[in-house]
């Protein structure tokens, strides 16, 4: 099989300023993979040109044999906001809406998930706290069977008990072959979950290294690397 | 279990099995939990789980069985010999520390002998 | 990818949800009205007709634009983007379920008028009697080879149109609007949309002169090859801007970012 995600010369520009550029990327099938930078480094913007919700790039994006627009959209489950609803709706009726248009949405792995992540289906999105939210987000991400899966900070503002079911659940339920990749500017918590890291700094990616390798060659923690990238202890050279 | 970030994750998982398989908690001949249970239970990635289990396989301290999961070698040998190089291991990490310190060989066996006799007071 | 038809589906429900709204608004006018007439001029002279074709005029205005704020949401939401649809399908699907809706609207309440028409009896019948007399004396007196029917389509169609192509047209000022927010600096922004808006304005001036010119012309002589001939102008316009808002959607248009 080819690569779950191939990205080659991306550059992508709004109101004629560089948002990323000379962007290339790319990953094996089932691999987790963290997308570290700073707020606004443009992570959400490089998961929304996977997704297809970003356009007017240049480059090429392929997930796995995918490139045009709609394609990538079947491959790619992306943990979207739910903004599309109205805030009285229920979650059984996002999960009716999810199960009737993804044709790989699995009502057997919702259920798991929602149970799991102590969820009441009954409950109306403005009833949800932050975290549950989230948590309602990742469990409706997950139940569709797609190739590759985009998390945008999963985890920001959330407590650490939804944390930890979280993380839990993606390794329980994430299939060997699909591919996930997670964004987030704070690593340390998710640090063991991750078989490599994405750094995006100056508009670009800078980094792209395998956790474990990073341990080995640097003798440093992930979230140690990360920090020395951006205070530029770490030179692009050196890796 | 918690990880030091600084350690790549499969050599800690390794070292995790080792301790067990040597005290026992996995005795000869036992199923190792299979390779998803393992990372939900260590909450790490099913892929570093994979790693340090086939690592294990080819050290020949676990045992593959095609479609029954990784069992711990019977070769009680084998399991002798791990222990020994665990030994081995930490007893070098302690020498060169101690002996960091100007610490002559004598003076290393001394004190490592008064902390044994103190901790032993200390137990009862 | 998901089909046409649950694509309609999910675009529909909210939708149907502003019809249905509308409706209960124009229940409530009625029942007030009812009771108003009902108080003032004595409850054996209410005329039920009379009442349910007067009152909620604006109602269709109103409904109309609620239905044209909620199909340029959905054209901007992640959680409609993302819909494994090709753009071409999206975009129909979601004319569809305005039109739909709309003309679920206007049925319903088309419906409670006749209705109500067969309870008042006699008394309407005196009143559409008489409005078919003004319409006669008037001047419509010829319809050439075309006859009643053929002039009634002719008008339903091209309301209709007229009303489909509004929508287009909003569609595609927004979808333009929106990507050159997104891709022009500020102040070139600032120009093309100042151009857009004198397009608009200069289209639609053009557009209500050209509809006097035809009121006149087409009454002048029933004839099919000219309502024909309309229709299809309408037609072919409405189509090409459907086509250039498949476009924008599929190439420029990003949905909101939260």
């Amino acid at each position: 099989m080819s690569n779950a995600l191939a990205i080659t010369n991306l550059t992508y520009r709004k109101n004629y300023q560089t948002i990323l550029t000379d962007v290339n990327l790319t990953i094996t099938p089932g691999k987790v993979v963290g997308l570290l930078g700073e707020n606004g480094a443009g992570k959400t913007t490089l998961m929304r040109l996977i997704a297809d919700l970003a356009k007017g790039y240049r480059g090429t994006i392929a997930v796995g044999d995918a490139t045009a627009g709609v394609q990538r959209r079947i491959a790619v489950s992306f943990s979207e906001a739910l903004q599309g609803f109205r805030p009285t709706t229920k979650l059984s009726a996002v999960r009716d809406f999810y199960a009737r248009v993804y044709g790989d949405f699995s009502a057997k792995k919702y259920l798991d998930l929602i149970t799991f992540l102590q969820l009441d289906d009954d409950l109306e999105l403005a009833k949800l706290s932050k975290g549950t939210r989230e948590k309602f987000i990742i469990a409706l991400t997950l139940s569709r069977e797609a190739t590759l899966y985009l998390l945008d900070e999963p985890f920001s503002g959330i407590d650490s008990m939804s944390r930890k079911r979280i993380i839990s659940s993606i390794i329980k339920w994430k299939r060997p072959e699909a591919t996930m990749i997670i964004s987030d500017h704070y690593v340390t918590e998710i640090a063991p979950l991750l078989d490599e890291v994405v750094v995006i700094k100056d508009r670009t990616i800078c980094a792209h290294k395998s956790s474990d390798a990073i341990r080995q060659e640097f003798g440093i923690g992930v979230e140690a690397f990360y920090e020395s990238l951006y205070e530029g202890a770490i030179q692009h050279d050196d890796l | 279990m918690q990880f030091d970030d600084k350690v790549p994750i499969y050599y800690q998982i390794k070292n995790y099995l080792y301790h067990r398989i040597i005290a026992g908690q996995l005795a000869p001949g036992d199923k190792v939990p299979a390779v998803r249970q393992l990372a939900v239970d260590l909450t790490v990635n099913v892929n570093t789980v994979q790693r340090a289990l086939s690592e294990m396989v080819t050290e020949q301290v676990l045992i593959s069985k095609r479609g029954r999961g990784n069992f711990v070698t019977e070769d009680v040998t084998q399991i002798a010999a791990l222990k020994h190089h665990l030994i081995v291991t930490y007893v070098q990490q302690f020498y060169h520390q101690v002996h960091g310190l100007e610490l002559s060989d004598d003076e290393i066996v001394q004190e490592l002998r008064t902390y044994i006799a103190t901790q032993k007071g200390a137990d009862k | 990818m998901t089909t046409f038809r649950r694509t309609v589906r999910v675009l529909w429900r909210p939708k149907w949800r502003i019809a249905n709204w509308m409706l209960l608004a124009y229940g409530l006018l009625v029942v007030g009205n009812l009771v108003q007439t009902g108080f003032s001029e004595g409850w054996f002279r209410i005329n039920l007709m009379n009442i349910t074709t007067g009152v909620g005029v604006g109602l269709g205005v109103i409904a109309f634009v609620w239905l044209a704020v909620r199909t340029e949401h959905d054209w901007v939401q992640d959680t409609y983007r993302l819909l494994p649809v090709t753009n071409t399908r999206f975009y129909l699907a979601g004319v569809v379920t305005t039109v739909g809706a709309y003309l679920y609207f206007v049925v319903v309440r088309l419906l409670v008028m006749g209705l109500s028409a067969l309870v008042s009896g006699q008394q309407s019948a005196a009143n559409l009697n008489h409005w078919l007399r003004v319409a006669w004396t008037g001047g419509v007196r010829e319809f050439g080879t075309v006859g009643w029917l053929g002039v009634l389509a002719f008008v339903a169609l091209l309301v209709s149109l007229l009303i489909v192509g509004a929508w287009t047209l909003i569609t595609l000022v927004h979808l333009l609007t929106n990507a050159l927010s997104t891709f022009l600096p500020a102040g070139r922004q600032r120009i093309f949309k100042g151009l857009l808006a004198i397009v608009v304005v200069g289209v639609l001036v053009w557009l209500g002169k050209w509809l006097v010119q035809l009121r006149d012309w087409v009454t002048a002589a029933w004839n099919d090859a000219a309502m024909v001939s309309i229709l299809g102008m309408f037609v072919i316009g409405v189509v090409a801007m459907m086509a250039v808002n498949v476009y924008l959607l599929k190439f420029w248009v990003e949905a909101r970012v939260r």
